[in-house]
């Protein structure tokens, strides 16, 4: 009798010790994180409600969402809830001049709450640039497609796109005027069931193409995919799987759905991924323990760390992953995006602020 | 009824075998993932190929470095058996003539053949401008000795003084030299055997010590620690710094007038800190650390397999708010197997075991 129990205990026990030990290794709770900085760096003025995505054009011109109010399904603390969405532009050839909130036109989509999330940008060679803006509104996740006017710095509306496949949305990578991918970081819509999808690790989520017209899934398998990105040559896609702790690497087919080539482990809780347009370097902004970000989420005093790495042959056999920075949270709590230029680096946070850095160590 | 106990037993005795191996995954870093930057530019130094475990740095910038070590408690490489035994010099003043092997004098058996150095401590005399380096060498079959020598900058030579052994110098680790014959060493374990030093480490057994040495006596002055590693000294000479290699922390120790020590607190650096260096200007520690203590006795096993390094810089060491930053880490892509990290004019040289000397220029605001 006694050696049946043992029998079904002993797996059981396993099972449980298992199950409690694997999601917080890909948690991210047993690693220690050391603080270093690339050279000297300050928070910008301005930025205290999160700086959740950042994108920038080629000639430095850095956009920025701020504002971000976390879902009722991470319990935010209530101080997030305060926030007003806003998309703010800081120029990195002219650090000093900070951060500055830029109009909106038409005047209605911020003042019926604009919910910033990932952020796009498309830009041709004719000098028009698009920004493609992640909008949790309230009626419904959708992709807010503007057109910057550089004189009067301001967002212009162009559309609005909704598909019952954006229901979950985190980011966009803009591939023509109209068209883009966006990632999907849940499956599940109801707040308890998509608490249960990270937990037991369900690789439900997906990336999703709009041709400009209609919809289509490219990828799926995902644990969280968070964001995309995608090299100057076009015919490859960057995806970050947060709990996945990895870049996946895929090559893009005619159809636009996406082929998986390889993968680049990252053990980090992976956020946004930017393209040195110039060199092709991913920059990533990371979390190095995500449930210390959750947790940074429901308490803003607890402290979550963050780190920036670089990716030097992100399209190779053998990239090169250096860490730019790194911080257990004092200086910078949950960094999520990070962009470079001229040896400039910015890096944004979920909820939190925004941090520049010049960087004197050689790149 | 019997049942009930043994079951009881079972489960608190598995629970203390359970909370020992975590303790050990965390003091071993199995599962820490190292990632790759450094402060500058960094290139490695020619002519030290075979280990630099310990640097001491004079007060005019002139490097000693203890090279060839043969780390005892360990299964080894047989390729670090045919390593060559000495202490090398690098002057920062003069970077392009890399390391240079010191010539020691008189030449006798003694200190040829049987000359194992591993920490090293310099002292200089305010008056007379003497240099002289303390060496602690694991002489080959003998007692363990502490090696005193007088250093000829004329000559880059080494002349000995004086060997001095005693009964509490058992298995020496690092030395600090605190008067012209007098100082502070730590022995790492208490047993000399392979598998008893291994066994002291698994079981994470406080046998470790610090012993003070002056005028023919010794006495321990700390004790409790699991692996009593680098010693240093704090600038104006009231604090003693000793890392803890298992435990991962600094220990700071308050010395009193008459030598003994008064302990203060850790701090923790969650990694297998190995030596200290101080910097004299700003009193900060300067550690060099394995970022994995698991895979760097892989590395030992095995000379071609890469382990992880690891600089860190603690400021304020003794205030309220200690800084600790992360100077320099490698996964093992250029350095393997860092055990000390010394500072000297936005210039770090980083030492190894029984692999290269590094050369990085340090570009980041201090």
């Amino acid at each position: 009798m006694a050696s049946k129990i043992l029998v079904l205990l002993v797996p059981l026990a396993a099972f449980v010790f298992q199950s409690l030990f694997q999601p917080r290794v890909r948690f991210g709770d047993h690693n220690h994180v050391y603080n270093h900085v690339p050279g000297t760096c300050r928070l910008v003025e301005g930025v205290v409600h999160g700086a959740e995505d950042i994108v920038r054009t080629r000639d430095g011109l850095a956009f920025i969402s701020t504002g971000m109010k976390p879902p009722p399904a991470f319990n935010p603390d209530p101080w997030y809830l305060q926030a007003v969405g806003k998309i703010l532009l800081f120029d990195l050839k002219k650090p000093e001049d900070g951060v500055r909130e830029l109009k909106i036109e038409p005047e209605e989509i911020l003042s019926e709450g604009l919910g910033p999330h990932g952020l796009g940008l498309y830009e041709n060679y004719a000098g028009e640039i698009r920004l493609f803006v992640v909008n949790h509104h309230k009626e419904g996740d959708r992709v807010d497609i503007f057109r910057y006017v550089r004189p009067e710095a301001k967002l212009q509306h162009v559309r609005s796109v909704r598909d019952p496949l954006l229901h979950s949305v985190n980011d966009v990578l803009a591939t023509g005027t109209d068209a883009f991918f966006a990632t999907n970081d849940h499956y599940c819509h109801a707040p308890w069931a998509m608490k249960l999808e990270r937990f037991l690790g369900l690789a439900w989520s997906n990336v999703v193409y709009f041709n400009g017209t209609t919809a289509s899934v490219a990828a799926d398998g995902f644990s969280i995919a968070n964001s995309i990105a995608t090299p100057p040559s076009g015919d490859l896609v960057y995806v970050s799987d947060t709990l996945q702790q990895h870049v996946r690497v895929f090559r893009r087919l005619p159809d636009h759905s996406l082929e998986l080539q390889r993968v680049i482990p990252l053990f980090t809780g992976v956020d946004n991924l930017n393209i040195c347009p110039e060199t092709g370097d991913l920059w990533v902004g990371a979390h190095p323990s995500v449930s210390d970000t959750f947790s940074h989420i429901r308490d803003r005093r607890h402290l979550a760390p963050s780190q920036v790495l670089r990716i030097q042959n992100a399209a190779g056999e053998y990239p090169e992953v250096t860490e730019l920075y790194a911080n257990d949270g004092r200086q910078l709590s949950g960094s999520t995006a990070a962009v470079v230029y001229n040896r400039r680096l910015l890096i944004g946070t979920v909820v939190d602020t925004l941090l520049y850095c010049d960087i004197m160590v050689p790149m | 009824m019997s049942r009930a106990v043994v079951l009881v037993f079972a489960v608190a005795s598995s629970g203390i075998v359970l909370n020992h191996v975590a303790k050990l995954l965390m003091a071993t870093g199995m599962l820490k993932h190292v990632y790759n930057h450094a402060p500058g530019t960094c290139r490695f130094v020619p002519g030290a190929e075979q280990g630099s475990e310990d640097i001491e740095l004079t007060s005019s910038g002139l490097a000693f470095i203890s090279s060839g070590l043969v780390p005892q408690g360990f299964i080894l490489d047989p390729l670090y058996l045919s390593y060559e035994q000495g202490i090398l010099m690098y002057d920062f003043q003069n970077p392009t003539a890399g390391a240079k092997k010191l010539n020691i004098f008189p030449k006798s058996a003694e200190v040829e053949e049987d000359f194992m150095p591993h920490g090293i401590s310099v002292y200089e005399d305010d008056h007379s401008g003497e240099v002289r380096l303390f060496v602690v060498n694991h002489a080959k079959g003998h007692q363990e000795r502490v090696e005193i020598f007088r250093f000829d900058s004329d000559s880059n030579s080494l002349y000995h003084i004086k060997s001095i052994e005693h009964p509490l110098l058992y298995s020496l680790n690092d030395i600090l030299a605190i008067g012209p014959e007098s100082f502070y060493a730590s022995n790492d374990k208490y047993t000399t055997g392979l598998y008893t030093r291994m066994a002291e480490t698994w079981f994470l057994l406080p046998w470790s010590n610090v012993v003070y040495y002056s005028g023919g006596e010794a006495t321990i002055v700390a004790d409790g620690l699991v692996y009593a590693n680098g010693i240093s000294l704090s600038p104006g000479g009231k604090l003693v710094y000793v890392a803890d290699f298992t435990s991962g922390v600094v220990k700071i120790y308050h010395r009193r007038d008459d030598n003994t020590l008064l302990f203060s607190r850790d701090i923790s650096i969650h990694s297998s800190v190995h030596k200290i260096c101080v910097d004299p200007a700003s009193g900060d520690l300067w550690v060099g650390a394995h970022p994995s203590a698991f895979h760097l006795a892989e590395h030992l096993k095995d000379a071609s397999r890469p382990c992880g390094s690891q600089v860190l810089r603690i400021e304020n060491p003794a205030g309220e708010n200690v800084t600790v930053t992360e100077m320099y880490s490698d996964d093992g892509r250029w350095l393997w197997g860092s055990s000390i990290g010394c500072y000297h004019e936005k210039q770090l040289l980083i030492g190894t075991i029984n692999h290269k000397l590094m050369h990085c220029t340090v570009d980041l605001p201090l």
